[in-house]
């Protein structure tokens, strides 16, 4: 506030009284405004002052519960610590092995799970499934080893096992082959007859085979669950039932060698045997008479299985109800048919109208066969007519000889000439006119062309050589007689070694022979290394060829 | 009627007369000679019920140390069995207790009938039915004195035997 000017204090004390007045109510209305302002700041500080003493309270508060929750931590750290070590002495005196504690425990599971598994079979039995096969194959994979070992004495039992199976059934098959002694087609035909296959008429016949019975028995109690066919009384099948495992039980016991795997598969008395088949929770014992067929053991193997996939539970918890079973008895029927029969299907029987349809053309054959025979015989009878005794066949040959004298002649139709057989003598006559196959084979030899200097030469061909001496000879090979004297050319039959020969004439290294066999006089040109000639051929044999 | 088949056994020490009570039982006769029974001998019998017939097949094994020999394995799956002692030989007695506890061992829930054959022969009797009971008090609470000879209690045993089984 500015004070007022001086000419003015001095000229207006009353104004002054009054100003000071209003200055005094000014100033107090000024600074009360103040003094509120004032206190009130006073009093924020003072509020300030209590909120920071609090806060320091507070702090020291949070400060005491840091400490606290820090001794708290501590002290649970070092009861965590404590019972770590605690649990870690326990472990290595208790339980510090892995074995230790299964050891401890296994029996109390194995109790546990025994319990479970009397209590509801079943029910674990679901449970475990859909595990086991992903177990076995975590363990295969884990502990390949383990697994071989633990598996080998089942795996090799059942691979033996089976082996020795096949090797029967090839057995059997064998010694029914070996035992088969009738033609194949008439037991096709015996076959077709009586509507079976011939493999089953041929087993059949070959081995003697029935079922007498057939068995279903429960391991252990030894009862029967089924028999086929079925009997009057269940006792005495009751008996056998019964009887069979004492038996089996006593052979396990005594040969098994406490070897669970093995059992007694079959028991033979005379003929009859008595075949088992095992699984799980029975039996299948059959008694046969005779050799069983091929297949058989597998049917029964297989019929087995079956039945327990089908009925598992049912023969397990069989006692002794009948009314606690399935329908076994038409299953058993159903074996021994088809035990019996074979499961292949029959052919079916021939009709009336075949069956005289073929009886006809089985006739028919035998007639034509008769006939055959008859005709057969009459050639053979009449052979020796039509063709007579071969001596005459050397007279044959000097017509050939002819041509060969007439040869020289580079003249081809001289050649021809001599043909006729007015040479031969008159006794050759049938056989004598094959001898004009010889006489030009060697024209077609010579060329043409000298033909124009020797056309006097004719005259020679009736030269007295005409009437020469064959040379007889044998055979060292077999060999096919020629019908000209080069190859490539028809032949006129097969000359056997050591079959003599006549040679009726010789051109280059070929000879023309004549023979005699069973069915008449034969002639033919060979190679003369075939030949054994046991004199020299005389030249007038011999054609003479054209050297160059 | 249905017929429901049983196994059931009949067990002992040697010669207390189990063939003997079941020739009885099978057949209604007795012989006196003894054959000793080598490994298993099988019979059967059928027992009119009330709503059915019940067949036994009754598997009498040897006694003795041959039961030893051949092995436990023919008590598999029996529904029940006579255990018998000769009441005229003292040492047959706990043979009692010995095959309930096989018995059991192999069938839980087996059926038993103890039997102190040879009642006939009083003035030789050796065993008293205190000394039965004793034996087999933790097994069974019931005992019968049978006579294979004069066929005393032999049908009884059997179907209390059958009772047993059924109830």
């Amino acid at each position: 506030m500015t004070p007022p000017p001086p000419d003015e204090q001095s000229s207006a004390p009353h104004f002054r009284k009054n100003d000071a007045d209003l200055l005094r109510t000014a100033q107090s209305i000024l600074f009360a405004q103040e003094r509120e302002r004032i206190r009130a700041l006073e009093a924020e500080i003072a509020a300030r002052k209590d909120a920071e003493a609090e806060i320091a309270i507070l702090k020291k508060q949070i400060e005491r519960l840091e400490a606290k929750l820090i001794a708290a931590e501590r002290a649970y750290e070092d009861k965590v610590l404590d019972l770590q070590t605690n649990v870690s002495i326990l472990n290595y005196k208790n339980f510090g092995k892995s074995e230790s504690l299964l050891s401890r425990l296994s029996p109390v599971f194995s109790r546990l799970i025994g319990q479970r598994i009397e209590e509801d079979r079943e029910e674990m039995a679901k449970t475990f499934s859909p595990i086991m096969g992903q177990a076995i194959r975590t363990q295969i994979r884990n502990s390949r080893q383990d697994m071989i070992d633990a598996l080998y004495p089942i795996i090799g039992s059942l691979v033996q096992r089976s082996v020795t199976e096949t090797l029967r059934e090839i057995q059997r098959n064998i010694d029914a082959r070996l035992r088969q002694t009738s033609l194949t087609v008439a037991r096709s035909l015996r076959a077709r007859f009586r509507g079976v296959s011939q493999s089953e008429l041929t087993l059949r016949d070959a081995l003697p085979f029935s079922i007498r019975q057939l068995f279903l028995i429960q391991h252990g109690t030894g009862l029967v669950l089924s028999s086929h066919p079925a009997e009057e009384t269940e006792l005495s099948s009751g008996m056998i039932g019964g009887m069979l495992t004492a038996i089996r039980e006593f052979a396990r016991d005594s040969f098994g060698r406490g070897n669970t795997d093995t059992e007694l598969d079959e028991i033979q008395y005379g003929n009859e045997r008595i075949i088992i088949r095992s699984g799980q929770y029975a039996y299948l014992a059959v008694v046969i008479d005779g050799v069983e067929p091929g297949g058989f053991h597998a049917q029964l193997r297989e019929f087995v299985s079956d039945l327990h996939l089908q009925y598992d539970a049912e023969l397990r918890d069989y006692d002794g109800d009948p009314d606690s079973l399935p329908p076994l008895q038409p299953k058993l029927a159903q074996l021994s048919n088809s035990l019996t029969k074979g499961k292949k299907r029959e052919p079916n029987p021939l009709s009336r109208a075949q069956k005289l349809v073929a009886l006809f053309v089985g006739l028919g054959g035998v007639l034509l066969l008769g006939v055959a025979c008859f005709y057969l015989q009459f050639t053979i009878a009449l052979l020796p007519i039509a063709f007579p005794n071969p001596t005459a066949t050397s007279t044959t040959t000097p017509t050939a000889t002819a041509t060969a004298t007439v040869t020289p002649s580079f003249t081809p139709t001289a050649t021809k000439t001599p043909l006729p057989t007015p040479t031969n003598t008159p006794t050759a006559s049938p056989t004598a006119t094959p001898t004009a196959t010889h006489t030009p084979s060697p024209s077609p030899t010579f060329t043409p062309e000298h033909t124009p200097t020797n056309t006097a030469s004719p005259t020679m061909t009736l030269t007295p050589s005409a009437t020469p001496t064959p040379i007889s000879a044998v055979m060292i090979g077999h060999v096919y007689a020629l019908s000209e004297p080069r190859l490539f050319t028809p032949r006129t039959g097969l000359v056997f070694k050591g079959t003599a020969v006549t040679i009726t004439a010789v051109y280059d290294t070929w000879a023309n022979i004549t023979w005699t066999d069973s069915f008449g006089v034969h002639h033919g040109w060979v190679l003369l290394k075939w030949i054994d000639l046991r004199e020299a051929v005389p030249s007038y044999l011999i054609t003479p060829t054209v050297v160059n | 009627m249905k017929t429901v088949q049983k196994k059931i056994c009949l067990l002992g020490d040697f010669s207390v007369g189990k063939t003997s009570l079941i020739r009885q039982f099978v057949e209604e006769r007795f012989e006196e000679t003894y054959l000793s029974t080598i490994g298993v001998h099988m019979s059967r019998k059928r027992l009119e019920r009330e709503n059915h017939f019940l067949n036994f097949f009754i598997w009498d094994l040897a006694g003795g140390e041959d039961f030893d020999v051949i092995g436990p394995n023919y008590l598999r799956g029996a529904a029940g069995a006579i255990i018998v002692c000769d009441l005229t030989r003292q040492e047959t007695l706990p043979a009692l207790s010995l095959y309930a506890r096989r018995m059991r061992a192999m069938n839980p829930e087996a059926a038993l009938v103890f039997v102190g054959n040879k009642h006939d022969l009083v003035n030789d009797r050796v065993i008293t039915d205190a000394m039965i009971q004793t034996e087999i008090t933790p097994l069974a609470d019931q005992f019968l004195l049978t006579s294979a000879k004069t066929g005393e209690n032999v049908n009884r045993a059997f179907e209390l035997l059958a009772d047993q089984i059924e109830g």
